[in-house]
């Protein structure tokens, strides 16, 4: 079912940084753990149990999927499934990301108007 | 320590460990080898960050299977009527099978003193059964069957709307302040009652997160709003009559029709089929309470026969085209635009 995608908004960060790291493919646990802390510049720190508590509401929500491998990442040690973003889930990147630049638009011009 | 995780993730539900325990441990072990490699320090780190985060993930992912278990339950299972079946049929059909019930008992009532434990045996049958499948269908998250017992209240809340305008002699200062006279019929503002009704229920759907789903559901499938009014038309049915005797009979077949039109809504698929089955039904239903109606003028026999025999068809032909009117709201509800995203504006 087509969801709009402006009720998920707005995202939290830990959720914005998670969908933003599966942005550009599909990616396993790890990957997206460090992925996030990279992302948020450390502020984001999530621990493994977390994250997978995220990945589980998200799944739930249909804004990503599960894949039964690794990827291209697959590899001794690396857990066996990844996840992708669904097309709803880009959407509802998309929207953040727009909510967030009309966010920081208005509060350029106001701080400007301050500074005036 | 990665024994300890593994010990650690037995806190977890079976179902959840049996989904990511497998996942979790690869996560935890490539974790900490990063960490180990970095230092004693990151190790500790990483250590207390899993550590912290244990507690609120056990507890939601119990919280999480406990509300699964609860909508997969066997009792809920049990009213997920498939669409189109047989139960479904049933429960959407009832508050208009109950409502010919309840007409056709009080005529036989009438007719033939019926005992009283019957009576009122009869009512608490009635209203035990109408509030179970309402509190049901609440619970359910709102199933196309319960859309007529939304129906049903959105009547009485029109109802109650209207009565507390006249309680205000809104009519009196109507007449008195337009200047129209009788042109306005009063009457009209229930209509416009319902109508405003029906935009504050999209309107709360719409902003109430909780509803969401429901309001989403009605955007996507526009004639589930057309059924969920049809619902209002039994008590509007019995604003219409009310007035004559013997009307029962009557007002039991305009309810069948109505009852006939919802059958063949909820085996129609394509959703403008569906929306013509409830205009006929409706149809149907508004042909027999005009032809009953006017059977019982012109059996009755009264002096200003003419004159109530037009004002009472009159009447009818006018509540028709509101409803008809009202049922296709939801038509104009699917033009609308999707709820747009902000504008590119960087």
């Amino acid at each position: 079912m087509a969801y709009d995608p402006i009720f998920y908004l707005p995202l939290t960060e830990s959720t914005f940084y998670i969908l933003l790291s599966l942005a550009p493919g599909r990616k396993h646990g790890y990957a997206i753990m460090k992925d996030v802390k990279d992302l948020s510049r450390r502020r984001v720190n999530l621990s493994t149990s977390t994250l997978y508590t995220a990945v589980g509401r998200l799944l739930d929500q249909g804004l990503i999927e599960r894949l039964h491998d690794g990827g291209q990442e697959s590899g001794p040690g690396l857990p066996r499934k990844s996840y992708e973003l669904t097309d709803l889930g880009r959407r509802v990147l998309e929207a953040e990301h727009v909510r967030l630049q009309g966010m920081v638009k208005e509060a350029r011009l106001r701080l400007r108007e301050g500074g005036a | 320590m990665k024994s300890l995780y593994a010990l650690l993730l037995y806190l977890f539900p079976r179902t959840y460990r049996e989904e990511y325990g497998e996942e979790l441990q690869a996560v935890f072990n490539l974790s900490m080898d990063d960490a180990s490699a970095k230092g004693g320090f990151e190790a500790m780190s990483v250590t207390l960050r899993e550590l912290r985060g244990l507690p609120y993930a056990i507890l939601h992912a119990h919280l999480r299977e406990r509300r699964k278990a609860k909508m997969a339950g066997k009792f809920a299972s049990r009213f997920d009527f498939e669409p189109g079946s047989g139960k479904e049929t049933f429960a959407a059909l009832t508050p208009f099978l109950f409502s010919m019930a309840m007409v056709l008992f009080g005529y036989l009532a009438r007719h033939w003193i019926a005992p009283i434990w019957a009576s009122i045996a009869f009512v608490i049958l009635f209203w035990s059964a109408v509030l179970g499948l309402f509190l049901l269908g609440s619970a359910k998250g709102l199933p196309r069957w319960f859309l007529p017992y939304l129906g049903v209240l959105l009547a009485i809340a029109s109802l109650l709307f209207f009565n507390f305008l006249v309680n205000l002699r809104l009519d009196v200062w109507w007449h008195r302040s337009s200047g129209w006279g009788d042109d306005f019929n009063f009457g009209n503002f229930l209509w416009i009652g319902l109508i405003l009704l029906v935009f504050l229920l999209l309107a709360i759907s719409r902003s109430v997160p909780r509803f969401r789903p429901f309001y989403q559901r009605l955007r996507d499938d526009w004639p589930l709003l057309s059924f969920l009014l049809y619902g209002t038309i039994p008590m509007i049915l019995w604003l219409n009559f009310d007035d004559y005797v013997n009307e029962e009979p009557f007002f039991a077949l305009s309810i069948l029709m109505l009852t006939l039109g919802g059958w063949f809504y909820l085996r129609k698929d394509k959703p403008l089929n569906r929306f013509m089955s409830l205009q006929i039904g409706l149809g149907l239903s508004m042909v027999t309470a005009a032809a009953g109606k006017a059977a019982l003028i012109l059996w009755s026999r009264s002096q200003e026969l003419d004159f109530i025999l037009t004002d009472e068809l009159v009447f009818t032909l006018e509540t028709w085209l509101w409803l008809a009117a009202i049922l296709s709201l939801p038509y104009l509800f699917r033009l609308l635009p999707r709820a747009e995203l902000p504008s590119q504006t960087v």
